[in-house]
C-alpha cells in the first residue's frame, strides 16, 4: 500500500509540474500564426521547426546566448565566492558586531528592488558603465542578495566550532579555515546558493533594460522580450527561444548536480 | 617543557571562568584537572592552547611567557572533547591535517601519519571517513592527530567522555583501554600533558598529580593519594570518592579525643568499623549492594553516614537487617577535620 503510494504520488507532482514544460516544448514545434493549443498540450498535427528559424531570424538569439553565457560565467562564480567570504567574515566576528551585521543584512532584504533601480542607474551612468557589463556583474562583488550572504553565514554557524579551534591550533588563519575546514563542509549551501544565483542571473530582464541599449550586448531575457511582444499568433517564435534559453540551463544543472550529490554522500555529511 | 599558569584569570560575562589560577605541569609529567561542570578547567585549557586569551595572569610553557603567542607557535597539541574530526576528510587526512597545513608535502605527512597509526591499531583504517569509525577508533584518530607534529604539550579536554554515550558494559573496557592506551603514549612520548576531566576514576587513575578545580578556583593540587587521603577542603573532601567523605559536623557525633570547636569530622565509608563491642550506635537504614561490596546508609541520632562495613571479626553477629540498630567505631587513622566556617582542613 505504502511501496505503491510513493511512486504515485511522485507521478502526480510530476505530472503537475511537466504540464508547463510540455506546453513549452510542444508549443514551439507548432506552426508560426497558429493560435495557442487549447486544453492540454500535445503534440501538434503537423510538426515544424519553423518556429526556431523564425526566432533566430528574427532576433540574434544565438548572440544573446553567449552574452547570458559570459555575463553568468563571471557574475555566478563572483557572488558565490563573495557570498561564502562575507557569510564566513560574519561567524567570526564578536558576538555583538555579528548581530549587528546579521540585523543590517536583514534589514536590506526588505529593500525592494525596484527602489534601487533609478539610484542604480544614475549610479553607473556617473561612472560611465552604461552599455558594458559591470551593471550586470556588479551586484556579484556584494554577494548578489544579503540572502545569499545569510544562507552561508547560516550554514557555517552549524559547523561545530571544535572543528575551526582544531584548524586555528594548526596554524590556520581565516582564509586557511575557510578553505580546508569550512567550505567543504557547506558543500550542499554553495551549490544551493550557485543555482540560486544562476537562475536570477540568466532570467535577469530588469538590469539589461535599464543598462543594455547596444542590441550588440543584449541578454536573452530581452531577445525573448521582444519576441513576445509578436503577439498571441507568434507565441511558437516565443516558445521556441525560450526553449533555447531554457536548454543550456537545464542541461548544466543536472551536470553539476549529479556530481554535488556524489561528493556530499562520500564526505558522509548528509543524512548523518 | 613544562607548562604553566601564573594567576590566570578569565572571565565570561561578568563571571569568572578561572579566578587567579596558579598551576604548574613539570616537564613530562601527566596532571590531571579534576573538576565539576562548569568549574573551569575547559577554559584553563583553552588559554593554554591560546584559543583564549586570559584577562589577567601569565602562561608560560617551557618558562617562555606564551601568553600572547598564537595556538599554532606554542608547540602545543589539543584532543577536543568531540574529538573534531573533520567529516570530509579521511582518518590518513584528518592525522595529517596539521602537517600539511603547515606545507609538509602530501606523501611525508602520510607517511606520518601511518607511521602513527600502527602503534594505535589504526593499520586499515586510514582510509576510512569519521563517520565510518567507531568512538574508540575516532578518539584514537584524534590522538594521533594531536601528536602528528611532535608537540611538547598535550592538552586533554575530556577525551573519553564521548565514549561512555551508549552506556553498555563493552564501554567500560573501551574506556579502561583508552585510558591505557593514553597512559602509554604519555609514557612512550614524554609529552607534557595536562588532561581535563569530570571524572574522578580517570583522575586519579591516570594522572601523576590532580588538580582538583571548583568554580574557577584551584581547591588542591596533589598526588591521587594525597587527593583521596588528605582533602585539602570541604569540596575535595565532598567531591572525590564514590561515596564521598562523610562530613559530621562536631558536637554531634560523641568522638574521643577530639577538643575542638566549630570544626567538621570527615571520614571515608571504609573507615567505619562495625563491631559490637564499638561504642557508637546508629541504626541501618539501608544496605546497599554495590558490585563487590556493600554500602550502609545509617542513621546516627539524625546524621546521616554512609559506610562501607570492613566485615566484623569472626564470631561476630550474623549482617544485620535494615532498621536493626548497629555499633560502630570510626578508625582514628581515617579521621580528617576541618573548619566549619572556612571549610579548609585543620
Amino acid at each position: 500500500m505504502k511501496a505503491t503510494a510513493r511512486p504515485i504520488g511522485a507521478l502526480l507532482v510530476a505530472i503537475l509540474f511537466l504540464a508547463p514544460l510540455s506546453f513549452l516544448v510542444t508549443g514551439g514545434l507548432r506552426e508560426p500564426g497558429l493560435l495557442p493549443a487549447g486544453g492540454f498540450p500535445l503534440l501538434p498535427e503537423r510538426v515544424t521547426l519553423d518556429a526556431y528559424e523564425r526566432a533566430f531570424a528574427l532576433v540574434p538569439l544565438g548572440r544573446q546566448l553567449v552574452n547570458s553565457l559570459i555575463v553568468a560565467a563571471i557574475a555566478v562564480p563572483l557572488s558565490v565566492l563573495v557570498a561564502s567570504w562575507a557569510g564566513f567574515a560574519m561567524m567570526l566576528l564578536p558576538r555583538r558586531h555579528r548581530r549587528l551585521a546579521v540585523g543590517s543584512s536583514l534589514v536590506l532584504l526588505m529593500v525592494p528592488l525596484a527602489a534601487l533601480w533609478l539610484p542604480r542607474f544614475v549610479l553607473f551612468r556617473a561612472v560611465g558603465a552604461i552599455d558594458t557589463y559591470i551593471p550586470l556583474i556588479a551586484p556579484a562583488l556584494l554577494g548578489m542578495s544579503p540572502f545569499y550572504v545569510l544562507l552561508f553565514y547560516w550554514s557555517y554557524r552549524r559547523v561545530p566550532r571544535d572543528l575551526f579551534d582544531a584548524g586555528r591550533l594548526e596554524g590556520l588563519g581565516a582564509y586557511g579555515l575557510w578553505r580546508r575546514v569550512a567550505a567543504p563542509l557547506v558543500r550542499p549551501t554553495t551549490f544551493a546558493v550557485a543555482a540560486l544565483a544562476f537562475v536570477t542571473t540568466w532570467g535577469n530582464f530588469i538590469d539589461p533594460v535599464l543598462f543594455v541599449n547596444d542590441p550588440d550586448l543584449a541578454t536573452l531575457p530581452l531577445g525573448l522580450r521582444s519576441l513576445a511582444a509578436l503577439g498571441p499568433t507568434s507565441f511558437p517564435v516565443l516558445l521556441a527561444a525560450a526553449l533555447v534559453a531554457t536548454l543550456p540551463a537545464a542541461l548544466a544543472f543536472a551536470a553539476v548536480q549529479r556530481r554535488f550529490l556524489q561528493s556530499t554522500r562520500e564526505a558522509g555529511w548528509l543524512g548523518r | 617543557m613544562s607548562l604553566a599558569f601564573e594567576g590566570v584569570t578569565k572571565a565570561w560575562d561578568g563571571t569568572n571562568a578561572l579566578s587567579s589560577l596558579s598551576l604548574e605541569v613539570g616537564s613530562g609529567e601527566l596532571v590531571t584537572v579534576l573538576g565539576p561542570s562548569g568549574s573551569g578547567k575547559s577554559t584553563a585549557l583553552r588559554v593554554a592552547a591560546g584559543l583564549e586569551t586570559p584577562d589577567a595572569g601569565v602562561v608560560r610553557i617551557g618558562g617562555r611567557d606564551v601568553t600572547a603567542t598564537p595556538p599554532s607557535e606554542r608547540g602545543v597539541a589539543m584532543v577536543f572533547q568531540s574529538f573534531a574530526l573533520f567529516p570530509h576528510l579521511s582518518a590518513r587526512d584528518n592525522i595529517a591535517f596539521g602537517l600539511r597545513a603547515r606545507g609538509m608535502s602530501r606523501d611525508d605527512a602520510g607517511r606520518r601519519a601511518r607511521e602513527l597509526a600502527g602503534p594505535l591499531g589504526l593499520d586499515g583504517l586510514l582510509g576510512r571517513r569519521p563517520a565510518q569509525l567507531s568512538g574508540g577508533e575516532r578518539q584514537r584518530v584524534a590522538l594521533a592527530r594531536a601528536l602528528a607534529g611532535r608537540p611538547e604539550v598535550l592538552l586533554l579536554d575530556e577525551p573519553l567522555s564521548n565514549l561512555d554515550a551508549r552506556a553498555a558494559p563493552a564501554d567500560a573496557r573501551l574506556r579502561a583501554e583508552a585510558r591505557a592506551e593514553i597512559r602509554r603514549v604519555h609514557a612512550a612520548t614524554g609529552i607534557t600533558a595536562l588532561y581535563v576531566t569530570h571524572d574522578q576514576d580517570e583522575a586519579l587513575a591516570l594522572g601523576e598529580r590532580v588538580a582538583v578545580l571548583n568554580r574557577g578556583q584551584l581547591q588542591q593540587i596533589g598526588t591521587p593519594d594525597e587527593v583521596y587521603d588528605r582533602p585539602a577542603n570541604r569540596f575535595v573532601a565532598s567531591f572525590v570518592g564514590e561515596p564521598p567523605m562523610n562530613l559530621v559536623e562536631a558536637g554531634r557525633l560523641d568522638l574521643p579525643g577530639t577538643t575542638h570547636d566549630g570544626v567538621l569530622v570527615g571520614f571515608r565509608p571504609e573507615d567505619v568499623v562495625v563491631e559490637p563491642s564499638a561504642p557508637l550506635r546508629a541504626r541501618l537504614v539501608l544496605a546497599e549492594r554495590t558490585g563487590h561490596d556493600e554500602l550502609w546508609h545509617l542513621d546516627a541520632h539524625g546524621v546521616a553516614i554512609v559506610a562501607r562495613p570492613r566485615p566484623a571479626r569472626e564470631g561476630g553477629p550474623g549482617a544485620p537487617r535494615e532498621g536493626d540498630e548497629i555499633a560502630f567505631r570510626v578508625d582514628p587513622a581515617g579521621i580528617r577535620l576541618f573548619d566549619a566556617a572556612t571549610g579548609r582542613a585543620r
